[in-house]
């Protein structure tokens, strides 16, 4: 269901948050998405638009694309030749696009975090769109792309949601219902991947998880139990503050429409791999023992990070847009907040149960 | 926005805005120190000190880990070439949490002999990891080039030798001469208004003794002309040429705002300040000057920036998937020195009004604002005056600017 949500906040920007229907699991060429984005930065309706001092961000994502923009609010009238400058590109450019987002797929391939996620992703879900990654794009040659596959990508270009923070947007354009398929196989395991010119390791450990429409506020508690609190998470704590063996270590919890995961992340020195990979996974065990302080903590982070997020008005668009984007109620938040209440202990513990697969990969030197 | 500001009699400076509907409030706390004032033995130490100061502190019952985290805040901290500064962004009903902590933070940080090798460690693990991203490697590279005993050489990591002979008692007794009142200034934005924010300033600070030094120096900067050209081997599908330039710090306007402008030609956009909890929309348009060396094929992408500094410090343009190094080179330093037209001026004089808007609308970017101006320039409005400034600088001032800007350089070739 294609639903617009309209925000306010204080300041004087508008953020308007679009999410496209060119996501992984929905793109008729692999890699179609990552050209757009660049053919789109150079074509003449997008240039038009940052020459009026608007500021535009794409990215692409599993289920989506979000085009972002910000422009003062003085100024939304010029976002009404949005919806032109995304279907009106100059195909004359698409060489130059390939090139440019083949660079870009080309370095996260080369970075160690991201391709360590995306490996443990593609281990995960071989079989799923899910199972790769937005940035880094493994097995995808992007030279294949031909001007016809870009022509009917935007013949069938719509949105899932628009949402505007702090004024009054209206876009062109035609709504799309999501279609976000499972994964039909998870699979366990582990892979190691040499990078060259590397001095440090990043270990990524993918575990599956609830859809956006599972227990995704249980999933949303327990990650941040896990990794997503920043310096007081268990993995951060076990890894960095105990031992030192770490600058970063953390997890997320994706939640998306077809399937969720976890992944953890640490990255180290050589003879700190398998001692790391090894806490981590500990730590991720360590998860069926939960206190009630453990819960005061994930409760008093979690409502106040709700408020904090919406100090800006990209926070409270980036916040809010899920909820239009997969049709969740008005009050999800608030749901959220009313569950933080009632969280028990053993809400977050039986939750470890549940992840039985998981997939490790290892890329450094 | 309207900025207030006051002096406690112990020199701590105390700088803010209320912005009435916000729910946030961002405080920081700036210090005026950083790689600027390092030395032989101790280069990376501004750094290491910023990570021991969020281990144990006498006078909080938990980690300032828990605290913030407790309440959903957001806290982080930076060190850069001058200074070195320490936030939380929390619920305005929270709010007096942030000035507790920066509180102890100042005077109590214990130094525990453990912790400070843990974080030792940890710091190392940076170090590594800043090694393994081919890119800032370059411009650690290209830095120590460009100067020879200029502190901003060794860039905010520092010297691996160093990081790892330290001592605790080092660190500790640079701590004590740098975190003091008069060193520091005080930055509160959000929902608390002026009468609350100096109610809890006098409350959490009033009390403080201030000894120590001030990290205050007079900028200066070494001679250097021509281009020099390095060159590391790498197996990599994207061969990278950075080049790294001197472009003017806060502590010489003209030159400051001539370098604001440029930026908004040469690659369209230059943020003021960083959304801490959001990520914000930016834009690098494909007609800022630059894009002409992907247009021409000398490279399939570019970027280019620079950190704010208080003395000349590195600007850096990176070309990536180039083919000919000395020819993309060369053609950089023919599209730089292009007059701009009126066009492009005007182009980029939009842009600088839209991020006079977009740098100002949440109180964490205000907060880092307010702070770089009030610690570098003596004006927490100093960033936005000289955007408002750069706006009124024309094609002439550009021309001369570059001139300037490209008579050194250092080049470092990656492929």
């Amino acid at each position: 269901m294609a639903r617009v949500l309209k925000l306010t906040h204080w300041s004087g920007s508008t953020v308007l948050d679009l999410k496209l229907n060119l996501g992984l699991v929905n793109e008729d060429v692999p890699g179609i998405s990552r050209v757009l984005i660049s053919l789109w930065k150079w074509s003449r309706g997008v240039m038009e638009l940052e020459r009026s001092g608007a500021s535009i961000s794409f990215s692409n994502s599993w289920d989506y694309l979000t085009v972002s923009v910000k422009v003062p609010r003085e100024s939304t009238n010029v976002l009404r030749s949005l919806w032109d400058a995304l279907t009106k590109v100059d195909l004359s450019m698409l060489g130059r696009a390939i090139n440019e987002a083949s660079t870009q797929v080309n370095l996260a391939r080369e970075d160690t975090r991201s391709r360590s996620m995306a490996e443990a992703l593609r281990g995960l879900m071989p079989n799923s769109p899910y199972g790769n990654h937005p940035e880094t794009l493994l097995g995808v040659d992007l030279s294949g792309v031909k001007p016809e596959d870009v022509r009917k990508a935007l013949d069938n270009l719509a949105y899932y949601s628009i949402t505007v923070v702090g004024g009054d947007v209206e876009v062109n354009g035609s709504p799309a219902t999501g279609k976000w398929p499972r994964p039909s196989t998870i699979n366990s395991g582990e892979v190691k991947v040499s990078l060259s010119g590397k001095v440090q390791y990043t270990v990524a450990i993918a575990y599956p998880a609830d859809s956006i429409y599972g227990k995704v506020y249980d999933y949303m508690a327990f990650n941040t139990l896990l990794g997503g609190m920043g310096l007081i998470s268990r993995l951060y704590t076990e890894v960095r503050v105990k031992r030192g063996l770490a600058y970063y270590a953390y997890s997320a919890y994706i939640p998306l429409g077809g399937t969720g995961f976890i992944v953890a992340m640490a990255g180290t020195r050589e003879k700190y791999v398998n001692q790391v990979k090894e806490i981590m996974m500990s730590t991720v065990a360590s998860m069926r023992e939960v206190s009630k302080s453990d819960i005061e903590l994930v409760r008093g982070n979690q409502i106040g990070r709700l408020v904090v997020r919406a100090e800006s008005p990209e926070g409270v668009a980036q916040m809010y847009s899920i909820i239009p984007l997969y049709g969740l109620p008005n009050d999800y938040y608030d749901r959220y907040v009313k569950f933080l209440g009632d969280l028990r202990p053993e809400t977050i513990a039986r939750l470890t149960d549940e992840l039985r697969s998981s997939f490790t990969a290892v890329a450094g030197p | 926005m309207v900025v207030f500001e006051l002096r406690l009699n112990n020199g701590l400076r105390v700088v803010g805005s209320h912005i009435g509907g916000s729910g946030v409030e961002a405080i920081y706390m700036f210090y005026n120190v950083g790689a600027k004032n390092e030395r032989d033995g101790i280069y990376g130490g501004s750094h290491l000190v910023e990570h021991i100061l969020f281990r144990s502190i006498k006078g909080l019952e938990r980690s300032i880990d828990e605290i913030v985290e407790g309440v959903g805040g957001y806290f982080n901290g930076f060190t850069g070439f001058d200074t070195t500064a320490y936030v939380e962004v929390l619920p305005v009903d929270k709010a007096e949490l942030g000035f507790m902590i920066e509180a102890n933070r100042m005077v109590n940080a214990l130094f525990l002999d453990n912790e400070f090798n843990l974080e030792r460690s940890i710091v190392l693990s940076e170090f590594d990891m800043n090694e393994n991203d081919e890119e800032a490697r370059m411009s650690l590279i290209a830095a120590r080039k460009m100067w020879d005993t200029h502190p901003y050489r060794h860039m905010v990591i520092g010297v691996r030798r160093d990081l790892e002979g330290v001592t605790r008692d080092e660190l500790y007794r640079y701590y004590r001469q740098y975190y003091h009142p008069s060193n520091a200034v005080l930055v509160a934005v959000g929902g608390l208004s002026e009468h609350e924010v100096e109610k809890l300033a006098k409350s959490y600070f009033g009390g403080l003794s201030d000894e120590g030094l001030s990290g205050a120096i007079e900028p200066w900067d070494e001679e250097g002309a021509g281009v020099i050209r390095m060159s590391i081997k790498g197996s990599t599908s994207v061969p990278r040429l950075l080049t790294m330039f001197k472009a003017p710090g806060l502590s010489n306007g003209q030159g400051f705002r001539a370098q604001l402008l440029t930026d908004f030609i040469l690659i369209g956009d230059r943020p003021l300040a960083y959304g801490l909890t959001a990520a914000e929309p930016i834009s690098v348009p494909r007609f800022a000057r630059l894009y002409r060396l992907v247009e021409e094929g000398y490279a399939t992408s570019v970027s280019a920036g620079h950190d704010l500094t208080l003395m000349n410090g590195p600007y850096e343009v990176v070309l990536r998937g180039v083919k000919d190094p000395d020819k993309a080179f060369n053609r950089l330093i023919e599209v730089m020195l292009d007059k701009p037209t009126d066009d492009e001026v005007e182009k980029a004089r939009l842009r600088m009004r839209a991020r006079l808007g977009s740098s100002t609308d949440s109180p964490s970017k205000l907060g880092q604002i307010y702070g770089m101006g009030s610690v570098l320039a003596n004006d927490p409005e100093y960033l936005i005056h000289a955007v408002e400034d750069a706006i009124k600088l024309g094609p002439g001032d550009y021309v001369r600017h570059v001139e300037e800007l490209i008579r050194y350089a250092v080049v470092v070739y990656y492929g």
